[in-house]
């Protein structure tokens, strides 16, 4: 199956490519990093974690968010979730990688990770953390790579791959609860030492993560035949808007537990994220930002008749998603360290250096994802087409390249009637040459590849689309006649390839 | 050859995985005899026989370090430490690295502060280090159990294990951890270096451990010797000892106690022994020449 990533469009190529010079860059940066330690980031003494740990944290959750396409699946039957389940399951792959890749990137001796292996402590999250991410990880790259093979063989996943994808639910409610612990467990910074973190973080997971997955739904269905029924489109819509207006509340929760009990150890970093404390307000912009963003999508995702509308749904979910990174991806952890221990306030200002690190690692995650996706989508479309199509490889090729060839080079082609009366002269031939049947039925595809040319010729190119799948078809069975059909080259015009189908 | 004989007589694959697996598992069964691990584990429970369920600690007089010259001179006892434990000495607030330094009245007891405390407590100089905490955070998050408490109370750490992750950092309510954000070599002063501590690598956390050395070796912390008296060591659970005299005749506080984690770094308001002449100096003898010069 790991083939089907080597083929694809021209664009296809040219975003690994871009993904893979993003990645470059990264890897020099974090070569930097190595060498010259820590302080070519943002964080100091006393604001220890910085925007490594929050990226860790934002994508832990939308690894997390599978669930709120599992759960109506496996638990409910919730059949129109069935072609979208394998893209859940591939897009919580590249989180956790993403998520892990961060970590990596924070320790300041990386070397030593494995003695988190060799010296387990249960008594320290970050061990747990280690324990449900992999366990993550490895559940839904099984859980993946299974269905998509079982899917291509045209069978159903083996039981225990079902029971295993029941098993990854609690794992993803524990993979971000388990990550809120390493903030809730901290006494000494109040704005972490709250038990609504979990929820909250389980929140804004839930809406962040879906609304993911459905915007890079929308781009896949772009470029390839991939499609989400409208009713699978609109329940996942329905999942982002109760999920982010949770998370809305858990902080609303969370506000007024400080402002109205007023204790000052609570009080300071909300108001810090909030208004600015003592003239520091970097965070403010973002507290704001976010919160209109959310705002935004949580209007468009309740009223029905803007929620069904494709383009408003596209802002209503981008709204969520970058209204929860701001939230969590930067806010969250960065406030946590005020005040410090000693009542200070100590600024976080990113190093280029970070950024490029962390630009290298979201480009690592959407470099799986999309070897991922493509892999699920190649499967699927193997499966798509007709028996018939599969059975002649040529026929199958030119079918293909019709879809994708460049709308001027068909038109063209459609238009020359020259060649579609040549294809029909070699059809002649053919059929002379070729058992009695056979001949028959290649001219008489030839044939409708002239008219469907003719037709293209006299409704002008906004038909040409569909005289071309015309001419396609003809070929179609002008290949099946011919038992052993050449395979047409690439860019050769529909008429002269069913001219040399037929032969 | 029937396929019974067949099975009987040649390696199936399933025979095969099985006597690999035996053979392992046994060869793991006589290798465990090889380890040093029950060597080092006994070798440590009788070097710590002795120290067992101690807890030591500090009492800073803050007002007799005030009458031997505040902030002044606790500097020279910050620079005996740091120059001591090789601590490099960077500028930048970002990434500077201290195991002990001073933060005012409001900054290190910002939960007891007032605006109406008296202008001496104000105005007095606070060292602050790690408190070596009864039930440290620091201990309790760290996943490779780099850091960890010894049985005589004492946060210790394992500058080899560290991988750098910061949680304690992020645990620590006292701000007593510094991650070294670069290579610290180059910041020990070579002229000063004490050859017989190591120095650290970019990338791992630090903080003070009470000396432990110096205590293995039946001596005082550092600071303590440089303090003159007014640093109190001690054992807190020995009701016979200096320190638990000391606390038993003054008034006492420690920072953020609420928390729960037990610090014990005692701080002291205590200057009578100025007027009874009561204070006899400190234990050490490393310092003895500085005494001399910084008495005058």
């Amino acid at each position: 199956m790991l083939e089907k990533v080597l083929k694809g469009s021209k664009f296809y190529y040219g975003w690994l490519l871009a993904l893979l010079v993003l990645i470059g860059i990264g890897v020099l940066a974090y070569i930097n990093q190595l060498v010259n330690g820590l302080q070519l980031t943002g964080m100091s003494q006393d604001v220890n974690w910085g925007l490594y740990i929050a990226q860790f944290t934002f994508f832990v959750g939308v690894a997390a968010s599978g669930v709120m396409v599992a759960i109506p699946l496996y638990l409910h039957d919730y059949k129109e979730y069935g072609p979208l389940i394998i893209f859940g399951e591939f897009m919580a792959v590249a989180a956790v990688l993403v998520a892990l890749l961060n970590v990596i990137v924070d320790l300041g001796y990386p070397a030593r990770i494995f003695n988190v292996v060799l010296y387990p402590t249960p008594h320290s999250i970050l061990f747990w953390d280690m324990v449900v991410l992999s366990s993550y990880l490895l559940v839904n790259i099984i859980i993946g790579w299974t269905s998509i093979a079982a899917e291509r063989k045209g069978t159903k996943p083996a039981h225990w791959v079902h029971v295993l994808a029941i098993i990854a639910i609690p794992l993803a409610i524990s993979i971000h609860t388990v990550t809120a612990f390493i903030y809730c467990g901290n006494v000494g910074r109040p704005f972490w030492a709250s038990a609504i973190v979990a929820c909250r973080f389980l929140a804004s997971a839930f809406a962040a993560g879906p609304a993911l997955l459905l915007l890079i739904s929308f781009i896949m269905g772009k470029f390839t035949d991939y499609k989400l029924s409208d009713k699978a489109v609109d329940t996942v819509a329905k999942t982002v808007a109760y999920a982010i207006i949770a998370n809305v509340f858990f902080f609303m929760l969370e506000i007024f537990t400080a402002f109205y009990g007023n204790s000052p150890h609570h009080v300071e970093p909300l108001a810090y994220i909030l208004f600015g404390v003592h003239g520091h307000n970097q965070l403010v912009p973002f507290m704001w930002a976010a919160a209109v963003l959310i705002a935004i999508g949580i209007v468009i995702l309740l009223v029905k008749k803007w929620r069904q509308t494709r383009g408003l749904l596209i802002i209503a979910l981008l709204c969520v998603f970058l209204g929860c990174w701001m939230d969590k991806g930067i806010n969250f952890v960065l406030a946590g360290f005020v005040p410090n221990s000693f009542g200070e306030i100590i600024d976080y200002v990113p190093h280029p250096n970070e950024i490029m690190v962390i630009v290298g690692t979201f480009a690592i995650g959407a470099f799986v994802l999309t070897l991922l996706f493509k892999v699920a989508l190649a499967v699927r479309e193997g499966i798509a087409q007709p028996e018939a199509v599969q059975k002649s490889a040529a026929a199958r090729e030119l079918a293909e390249e019709l879809k994708s060839a460049e709308m001027e080079e068909a038109v063209e082609a459609a238009k020359s009637e020259r060649a579609a009366r040549e294809a029909e002269e070699a059809a002649r031939k053919a059929a002379e040459e070729e058992a009695a049947k056979a001949a028959e039925e290649a001219a008489k595809a030839a044939e409708e590849a002239a008219k469907a040319a003719e037709e293209a010729v006299e409704e002008g190119a906004a038909t040409a689309e569909n005289a071309a799948e015309n001419a396609a078809s003809a070929a179609e069975n002008a290949g099946e006649a011919a038992e052993k059909a050449p395979a047409p080259e690439a860019e050769a015009a529909p008429e002269t390839t069913a001219e040399e189908a037929a032969e | 050859m029937t396929a019974q004989q067949h099975s009987e007589r040649s390696l199936t694959r399933r025979n095969f995985v099985k006597a690999g697996a035996i053979a392992c598992a046994s060869g793991l069964f006589a290798l465990n005899g090889c380890t040093l691990e029950e060597v080092k584990h006994s070798q440590l429970e009788s070097d710590f026989k002795g120290i067992e369920s101690k807890q030591y600690g500090l009492a800073i007089n803050v007002s007799m370090l005030d009458a031997l010259g505040g902030q002044e001179f606790i500097d020279t006892i910050i620079a005996a430490c740091h120059s001591y434990h090789n601590v490099p000495q960077i500028d930048d607030p970002k990434h500077s690295i201290d195991w002990i330094w001073t933060q005012s009245y409001e900054e290190a007891f910002s939960d007891i502060a007032s605006t109406y405390v008296d202008e001496k407590t104000a105005s007095y100089a606070y060292p602050v280090m790690c408190n070596h905490c009864t039930d440290p955070q620091c201990v309790r998050v760290c996943p490779t159990q780099t850091t960890f408490k010894r049985p005589d109370g004492i946060v210790m750490m394992d500058y080899h294990r560290c991988i750098g992750c910061r949680f304690c950092m992020s645990a620590c309510p006292y701000g007593a951890r510094n991650l070294n954000f670069m290579d610290p070599r180059p910041y020990v002063d070579k002229a000063t270096m004490n050859p017989g501590y190591p120095t650290r690598s970019k990338g791992v956390v630090e903080k003070c451990t009470l000396c432990y050395e110096l205590i293995d070796q039946g001596s005082v912390p550092v600071c303590v010797q440089a303090a003159y008296g007014c640093i109190t060591f001690g054992d807190l659970t020995d009701e016979n000892s200096e320190i638990r005299q000391v606390l038993a005749q003054a008034f006492s506080i420690r920072r953020r106690v609420e928390l729960g984690t037990g610090p014990n770094v005692y701080y002291i308001f205590d200057d009578s022994a100025l007027y009874t002449n009561a204070f006899t100096g400190g234990e050490g003898t490393l310092f003895e020449e500085d005494l001399l010069e910084g008495g005058e």
